[in-house]
This record gives structure tokens, sequence and C-alpha cells, in this order.
């Protein structure tokens, strides 16, 4: 029965990554990352105890940073930069479900030459990582607005901390803690880089 | 030659640079000095890079070299500047996350009961018992997403956009230390595979191919191009190339300390001597010189005498580095490493074409308006040309003593 939960919530994590990607409203897609971001506390109880500190430590990193910060900064830029609500992607559905379908064997390939997993976890759900970790790189590829580009980093960040949380059953806490920092830093740069362009749209340089 | 030194090498180059950015910045009117603790920390944490043996606390802190980076480009204050720093910013973060995901691999194949932490001194010896396709794909998914950030081919784009279109110093800064935190990121993962016995591919032969593309594919554009800033760009990341090069042939650590501590002078050094050039010359492309508003001679000298020290000059620290590709060739029977300096030679004989026709411009002084920036510019040059000058003579010194102790 426990294992169907955690099924299930990795399918959730998957699924808030491809309507993100197939999304066209800024904010519905900044509201989705804040979704799957919520939903990564669930599997630090897979692997770690309920009773184990570190498990607990992780579970406010992603609070602080990805639940809150992150959404948090995303959406004030928005109202920042009074940004359209609508945006449109560089391909069409086709060729998105044709790239999903590219990178859904290659999981299965993956995941099929996996030797050692935690007890707890399953084969399905390691493909359902792989397959997040993709969609965020094909957000990449398949969008052109910076923020929608953003979002996509951090579903592959997303990705990347549950593979983390899964293969290598955490990492020490203060390195953790840098990783979450990073993946938030990426974004305000991003913010920086966006604002400080519309302020000098026409600037000149004399070297 | 070890990491101390490297990192002393470091410390002045990079006092030189911000040195020259505080009291001679001229690429926009931003106020520099609000921005020197930022300058200042990304400094501390390519250090922090440079001295980190956790595999991932030390992707942590090229990741977050990436942040910085992206922001000083923007210091330009252009348009373009902004899409060459969400180039760099996208480019490289999506290459350290692969570069993540490698090193997750690699600690995931090799687990084992034993507690363990994310260090060469601890993985090597689990390798040779742990010989599976994730730990395979794991060193090649770390070794491809760093190039990413050493600015290889395929991920080779931002590089020219990025050192052509921020300021000079902030060109010397990412191109002279960066390359040395991926290149000592790099290392150990060339090492795991040194004990991985059943390839289906070898990292090694893929980035040595990375490495080789990017140099030709360098020395193809250089060749075309008209633009001083992107020619240096261009010579930066032929040099790019050459260090995942020399990487490959296995060089020791006293070698390995040497190279890098070159890309840091010669970098620095090449963009210091190209800001004072364009500057003087009032036009960044070739063509576009004014013949009648003529150079200071001093100008185009130093920045002539900079690329030698990139390629030729026998007292310069590159020069010496090919000397030990040649050794490291020969000892291990790869005899076409002689293949890097004749292109180093082809890349040095095309940029002469391009700049000595500068020398027969009329002689002058530097022009009113830029005097006294570019003579403290000169000035602060002085002590780099010194660096290189004195990094050079000690790897002579190293050569003929034996320092290099495999050579």
């Amino acid at each position: 029965m426990n294992v169907d939960f955690y099924d299930l919530v990795y399918l959730l994590l998957l699924l808030t990554g491809i309507l993100a990607l197939i999304e066209n409203r800024i904010r519905r897609v900044v509201d989705l990352i804040a979704i799957q971001s919520f939903l990564l506390i669930f599997p630090c109880f897979q692997v770690h105890s309920i009773t184990d500190y570190h498990s607990w430590a992780v579970v406010f990193l992603i609070l602080l940073f990805k639940v809150f910060l992150t959404p948090l900064t995303m959406i004030w830029t928005i109202k920042n930069q009074r940004m359209s609500e609508n945006t449109s992607p560089r391909f069409g559905f086709l060729t998105t479900m044709f790239l999903f379908l590219i990178g859904f064997s290659f999981a299965l390939l993956i995941v099929d030459n996996l030797r050692k997993l935690p007890e707890a976890v399953d084969k399905i759900e390691v493909i359902y990582v792989f397959l997040m970790i993709y969609v965020g790189v094909m957000g990449f590829i398949l969008r052109k607005h910076w923020l929608m580009l953003m979002a996509g980093f951090v579903m592959f960040e997303n990705g990347i901390f549950l593979l983390t949380l899964i293969l290598q059953e955490g990492l020490p806490i203060g390195i953790e803690i840098g990783a979450f920092m990073d993946s938030l830093l990426v974004i305000v740069s991003a913010i920086a880089l966006q604002i400080r362009g519309v302020q000098f749209k026409h600037g000149v340089s004399e070297e | 030659m070890n990491l101390t030194i490297v990192s002393f090498v470091g410390l002045i180059s990079f006092l030189s640079v911000l040195a020259i950015m505080v009291f001679t910045f001229s690429k926009s009117d931003e106020n520099i000095v609000k921005w020197t603790p930022f300058i200042i920390l990304l400094f501390i944490t390519i250090l922090a890079s440079w001295w980190a043996t956790d595999l991932s606390l030390q992707w942590v802190l090229i990741e977050a070299t990436t942040l910085f980076g992206a922001i000083l480009i923007s210091l330009s204050k252009t348009e373009r500047s902004i899409e060459v720093g969400w180039k760099f910013l996208l480019l490289n973060s999506f290459g350290l996350g692969i570069a993540f995901l490698g090193i997750i691999f690699v600690s995931s194949g090799t687990k084992d009961d034993s507690p363990t932490t994310l260090d060469l001194i601890n993985l090597m010896p689990k390798i040779s018992s742990h010989q599976n396709l994730m730990v395979e794909t794991g060193l090649w998914l770390a070794v491809f997403g760093y190039t990413a950030k050493l600015g290889l081919f395929p991920n080779h784009f931002w590089v020219s956009d990025t050192y052509a279109e921020s300021p000079s110093q902030v060109s010397s800064l990412l191109s002279a230390f960066l390359p040395v935190s991926v290149i000592l990121a790099i290392h150990p993962f060339l090492l795991l595979e040194t004990q991985y016995l059943s390839q289906h591919f070898s990292t090694l032969l893929a980035l040595m191919a990375l490495g080789l593309i990017t140099m030709v594919y360098s020395l193809f554009t250089v060749y075309h191009t008209d633009d001083i800033r992107r020619i240096t760009a261009l010579t930066a990341l032929f040099h790019s190339g050459g260090l995942a090069f020399f990487l490959c042939l296995y060089p020791n650590d006293s070698m390995l300390y040497y190279i890098l501590a070159s890309n840091i002078t010669v970098k620095s050094l090449l963009f210091s001597t190209m800001g004072i050039l364009r500057m003087d010359l009032g036009s960044r492309n070739l063509s576009g010189v004014n013949k009648d508003r003529g150079l200071n001679k001093i100008s185009i000298y130093i920045y002539i005498f900079a690329l030698g020290m990139a390629f030729v000059v026998p007292f310069s620290p590159f020069f010496i580095s090919d000397l030990l590709i040649l050794k490291l060739g020969m000892e291990t029977s790869k005899y076409w490493t002689f293949l890097i300096p004749i292109l180093n030679l082809i890349f040095f004989v095309i940029l002469l074409n391009k700049f000595l026709p500068l020398l027969e411009l009329e002689k002058r002084d530097f022009l009113e308006e830029s005097k006294k920036v570019l003579y403290t510019r000169f000035k602060i040059t002085l002590v780099m040309i010194l660096l290189t000058t004195i990094l050079g003579f000690y790897g002579i010194f190293l050569l003929l003593t034996g320092g290099f102790s495999n050579v």
C-alpha cells in the first residue's frame, strides 16, 4: 500500500511537469512549479526515516527554496515587469509528443540497466524521475519566453534533486543547502539580467 | 609546482585585473566600485572550487560562478550583453546540471555498504569492483557537462560571444580563472576512468576529440574574423581546447598545475592588452580602423607580445606547455601530438597576418581623452607581463632540473 502511494506521488510529479510544459499561461506555470516542488517533500520520507533529522532538514529546504522563494521570485518578476499572461511555444504539440516518446524510450533503457536501488524505490518511479528531468530539458528546447525557460530549468533541477535522493539517498546537508541556493540564484540572476536589459535597452559603450 | 603556487599566481593576476577595473573602467557608465564586492566574491568562489576535494561541493561552487559571471557580463550595459549573459547562464547551467547528474550516477554506481564521501580518494578503489554501465555513463555525463562550462564543442557558442561582449576585465576573469576550475573538476573523472576496464566508449577519447574540434573550429573562425575582441575571444577558446587535450595525456600534478597557472597569466595578459589596443585604435574592427588617427606603438607592441606569449615566445608558459605535450606524446608513443604545436603555429601566423599591418600606422602618443586611463592600464599590465615572464622562466627551470618529474 505504501509503495502505491509513492507511485502516485511520482506520477503526479511527472504530470505537473508535463502540464507546465504544455501550459501557455505564465502564472499557471509558476503555480504548477510550486505544486511540483511541494510534492518533492514526500519522497524524502520514502528514502529517509520520519524520525531522521536529515529528512526534516531537507523538507525545510524544499519548502523554503523551492515551494516559496522560487515561485515568489517569479511572481514578483511577472508583476514587476508587467508581463503578458500568455506565451506561445516554439513547436507544436505533435513535436512535443514526439520528443517525449524519444525520452521515454531512453528512460526505459537506462532504468533497465540500473543495478541497485533503495529497497523502498520501485523502477517505475525512477522512470518517472528520468522523464521529469527530460521534461525540464524539453522546456529549454520547446519554449521561447525567458521565464518559461527558467521554469524548464526549475523542473530539470527538481528532477535531479529527486534522482539524487533516490540513488544517493541524499547528500551532506551543507552541499544540499548549496545546491538549493544555487538553483534559486540562477532564477535571481536571470531576473537581474532581464531587468537590467530593460533598463539600458539603448545603451552605448566606449571600449 | 602545486596548487598553492597556482592560487598565488591567481591572486596576483586577479588583483591586477581588479585594479584595472576599479581605476580605469570605461566600457559603460556603471559605478564599478559598488560591484567590487561582487567581483571579489566571484574570485573567492573560484578559488574555493580549486581547493574543494568533494566532487559535489566543487560542482556547487562552479555553478555559483555561473551566476556571478552572468551578471558581470551585463556590466557592458548594452542590449547585446544581456543576450550574451542569457546565453552564458542557460548553456552553463544546463551543462552543469548534466555534470551533476553524472556525479550522482558515479556515486550511485559505486555505492556499497561502507560509508563514502564523494572524493577521488574514496571513489578510486571502488571503481574496479563496480564495473557497470551506470558508472560509465556517469563519467561521460560529468565530463561532457563540464565541457559546456569550458566552452568546448558542441557547447562553444557562448564563449566567443561572452568574451567579446563583456568588459575586457570581465573577459579576463572568466577566461583566465573558470577553465582552471573546470579542468580541476574534470581531472578526477579521467583518473577514475583509468580504473574502468570494460568500456563501451572512452570518455578520454571523447574529451580529446572535443578539445581538438574546438581548436580547429577556433582556427577556422579566427581566419574569417575582423573584430579584435572576437579574435582575442577565439584565442582564449583555442587554448581551452588545448587545455582539454593536455588533460587527456594524463600529465602529472606538477605539469597540470603549471599549465593552469599559464592559462591564468597569459589570458589575463591577453585581454588586458586587447583592451588597451582596442581603446587606442578607436574601432573594434580591423577593417574599420581610421588610418589618419594613428596609434601609440606601445598598445600594438604589448598586444603582439601577449599573442607571442600565448603561442611561440620561447620563454612563454604556453611554449613550455607545448614542449610538455610533445614530451608526453613521445613517452606514450602518441606522435600525432605534434599536431598541437603545429596548430598553435598556424593560429599565431594568422593572428600576425591580421595585426602586423597596424605597425604601419602613424606613431603618436595616447590621445588626450584616454591618455590617463591607458597609461594606468599599461602600468598595471606591466605587472602581468612580469608575472607571465617569471612563470615562463620558472617553467624552463623546472624542465631543465627535472621539476616536471615524469618528463
